[in-house]
């Protein structure tokens, strides 16, 4: 496999990290029979297929290895690949968006990186290096943005970061577009005009986790995790079905033996139910201080800039040019405590980097104060404040509770083959909860047509404003489900590039409706879309 | 291409833009309930095979008697033969579109109905193509891609063919003079 000499290679540990990613998952259960196999023959037997396997992995991720090359031509980064089927790439560097890198833990010991080549439309990054040294990450982004590309220097991933200022500074939208990347130089100069616009500290982020609740996530990971090991049966022998089951003989030595009061019963079960949906929270939390360690949101030039991570390290940029809506979010704690989240759509998915676990906000909370000051320099002139809210149908809230007795019904009927009698309580617990969250969700539901933008405010307790402006609007579309017709209502669509289909204002009357669809398809018309 | 019907291609830009973007109201080409129930009795076809060829195996295997799969088979492709023949005279009922200089709207739907616009400068390309049986009776489809999700590609059944290939080619030569 020859190369020239200005081709260069990955990092020879991306072979291991290759064959890590591919081993465990097919060596597993093998390995658990290995432990389990009695006689002497039969683990041998598995001891081969094991090496076998595992030759073969490594074979792969060898010539795999050898087979991917990059160089950086005099107008393109091209990069081949491929072992049967040879694939060569041309990326011109004015096309390159940007360079997104990630880092998980043992990437960051070995002072490797996966790197992300973002071009301009689509969500998928042109292409993945895995992995790269640090320092030819820089190299990368030095090459790129001399030749007239967008890379520019992020903080994380290997460097040290900036002094952290917690408060969001507002320096003026002064920086304006160097998008021509004409003169090298003055693209270096503004590449390092940082400012931060949110770093969260440790105390934000136990807020976050807490409230985001995702520790049931990390549960449903584990016991994925045990499956693949084929290991479940056996933890789930281990406790409850034997005689010495952990949870049998812990719920043997509370209640005693013989029957147990209904009512201590019920209290024991409602403790247990308590603890566990605390300790899903806490799992939440931590997982939230592991997750967005040190989340630092900037501003550079045209771009946003986000890092974070405390086991993976991740680093994204979204060019301002890309955001398709804007969502702020905020559920019943968060507003308890005075907080947001403020939340990007670019084409076709929310932002965060490919590899990365999770996309997250790039405001996963954030001082409701402090709101404004973003949106600001999301989008220049938008102000919350001063939007003229338009109400929908007033019969909306009838409209709402006859669609949602649906699941309340079906759900009831189910139980019914289950809890008898008990259905009953299923179904008014079902019909309190919908009757409620539409009563708040009606005095939620709001929207504008603004100068620039369509905004919407919806939901009942975890609520949403979605701004989508007009140059961003592709489709506006008018639907009318049967239940509409006989209630007069319909819901307008203004559709999107981004990831939730654009922004909805539903329960309109039909000649609002008709009304609106005709002034979205006026402003936006007018406006012209790029990517 | 039949030489009575008028034919949209040649003409000039004018002229062929007062005949395809009229900015009027159309109902869809009329030889499309025809074609649909055509579509319709294939669809009854497949269906009643599927149907059938499940009574007879339970019949094999003795889970019921032979009246009761002949009826049990039957009467669902009854139904579905009977709407077949009647929705599309319901949807032509309901469908309509309508092309203007500023965007292209497209009515649809029976129970649930909806009317989506989309500007010409969200317009990204357009295709025009034709089924088999389309072909058969000279009807086209148009489909539009956006940069929407939702709404990403919006298609115009139910088109004379040649004027759907007028509309497409309406649409490129004014594209070209658009910003993008």
């Amino acid at each position: 496999m020859k190369t020239t000499s200005s081709e260069r290679r990955l990092h020879p540990v991306s072979i291991i990290l290759h064959m890590g990613q591919l081993l465990p998952r097919m060596l597993l259960p093998f390995v658990v029979l290995l432990f389990t196999a009695p006689q002497q023959r039969k683990a041998l037997v598995l001891l081969m297929v094991v090496a076998a396997i595992a030759a073969v992995v490594a074979l792969i991720a060898i010539v795999g290895y050898l087979r991917y090359t990059y160089r950086y031509d005099e107008r393109d980064l091209v990069i081949r690949s491929g072992v049967l089927v040879r694939n060569e790439r041309s990326i011109p560097y004015v096309r390159i968006q940007n360079l997104d890198a990630s880092q998980n833990v043992v990437q960051r010991l070995l002072g490797v990186t996966e790197v992300f080549v973002q071009t301009g439309a689509g969500v998928e990054p042109e292409a993945t290096l895995s992995v790269l040294p640090l320092a030819a990450l820089e190299e990368m982004r030095a090459r790129v943005l001399a030749a007239g590309g967008a890379a520019r220097p992020v903080s994380g991933a290997g460097q040290a970061p900036p002094t952290a200022v917690s408060d969001a500074e507002q320096t003026t939208t002064g920086g304006y577009s160097d998008g021509d990347q004409a003169t090298p130089g003055a693209a270096a100069a503004d590449a390092h005009a940082r400012h931060t616009l949110l770093a969260l500290t440790p105390r934000d982020l136990v807020l976050a986790g807490f409230i985001e609740n995702r520790g049931m996530v990390l549960i449903v990971g584990a016991l994925a995790l045990l499956e693949q090991a084929g290991a479940t049966n056996r933890v789930v022998e281990r406790l409850i079905d034997t005689e010495d089951g952990s949870l049998r003989t812990l719920a043997g030595r509370w209640l005693g033996d013989g029957g147990v009061p209904v009512l201590q019963g019920a209290v024991y079960v409602a403790a247990a139910l308590l603890l566990a949906l605390l300790f899903i929270r806490v799992l939440s939390t931590v997982w939230a201080l592991v997750r967005l360690h040190e989340f630092r949101l900037e501003r550079t030039g045209d771009d946003l800039t986000t890092a974070y991570g405390l086991l993976t390290r991740v680093t994204a940029t979204i060019p301002l040019r890309r955001v398709q809506t804007i969502i702020v979010r905020d559920r019943m704690l968060h507003r308890l405590i005075g907080r947001r989240q403020v939340a990007v759509e670019t084409a076709g998915g929310m932002t965060g980097v490919p590899g990365a676990p999770q996309r997250e906000p790039i405001a996963p909370i954030i001082p409701e104060g402090q709101v404004p000051a973003l949106l600001g320099v999301l989008q220049p002139g938008l102000d919350l404040d001063a939007v003229e809210w338009q109400p929908v149908h007033p019969r909306a809230f009838g409209r709402m509770v006859r669609s949602s007795l649906f699941w309340p019904v079906a759900l009831s009927v189910v139980a019914f083959i289950f809890v008898r009698e008990w259905a009953i309580a299923v179904f008014l617990l079902l019909l309190v909860n919908a009757i409620v969250r539409a009563r708040l969700r009606v005095r939620n539901l709001a929207w504008s047509l603004t100068r620039d933008s369509v905004i919407v405010r919806d939901g009942s307790f975890t609520r949403t404003i979605r701004i989508a402006r007009y140059n961003r609007v592709q489709v506006a579309a008018v639907r009318r489900s049967p239940l509409d017709m006989r209630t007069g209502m319909a819901r307008v669509r203004a559709d999107t590039a981004g990831a939730h289909r654009g922004v909805v204002i539903p329960f309109l009357s039909e000649d609002r409706a008709v009304v609106v669809q005709e002034e979205l398809v006026a402003r936006t018309a007018e406006t012209a879309f790029t990517w | 291409m039949s030489e009575t019907a008028p034919t949209y291609g040649d003409i000039g830009d004018g002229v062929s833009a007062r005949l395809v973007a009229d900015g009027a109201a159309h109902s869809l080409d009329s030889r499309w309930i025809t074609y649909r129930r055509q579509v319709g009795w294939l669809n009854t076809a497949g269906h009643a095979l599927l149907l059938a060829g499940a009574a007879v195996f339970a019949v094999m295997v003795e889970l019921v008697s032979a009246p009761v799969a002949a009826t049990a088979a039957g009467v669902p492709v009854l139904a579905i033969a009977a709407v077949n023949q009647v929705w599309p005279g319901l949807a032509y009922r309901y469908a309509a579109w309508r092309l203007d200089a500023r965007a292209l709207e497209i009515r649809r739907g029976v129970l649930w109905r909806s009317v989506v616009v989309v500007p010409r400068s969200r317009i990204q390309h357009s295709d025009v193509s034709q089924g088999p049986l389309e072909r058969r009776h000279g009807l086209g489809t148009l489909s539009v891609f956006t940069a929407g999700t939702k709404h990403a590609l919006v298609r115009l059944h139910g088109l004379d063919h040649d004027r759907a290939l007028a509309m497409r080619e309406h649409l490129l030569r004014a594209d070209e003079d658009d910003v993008i």
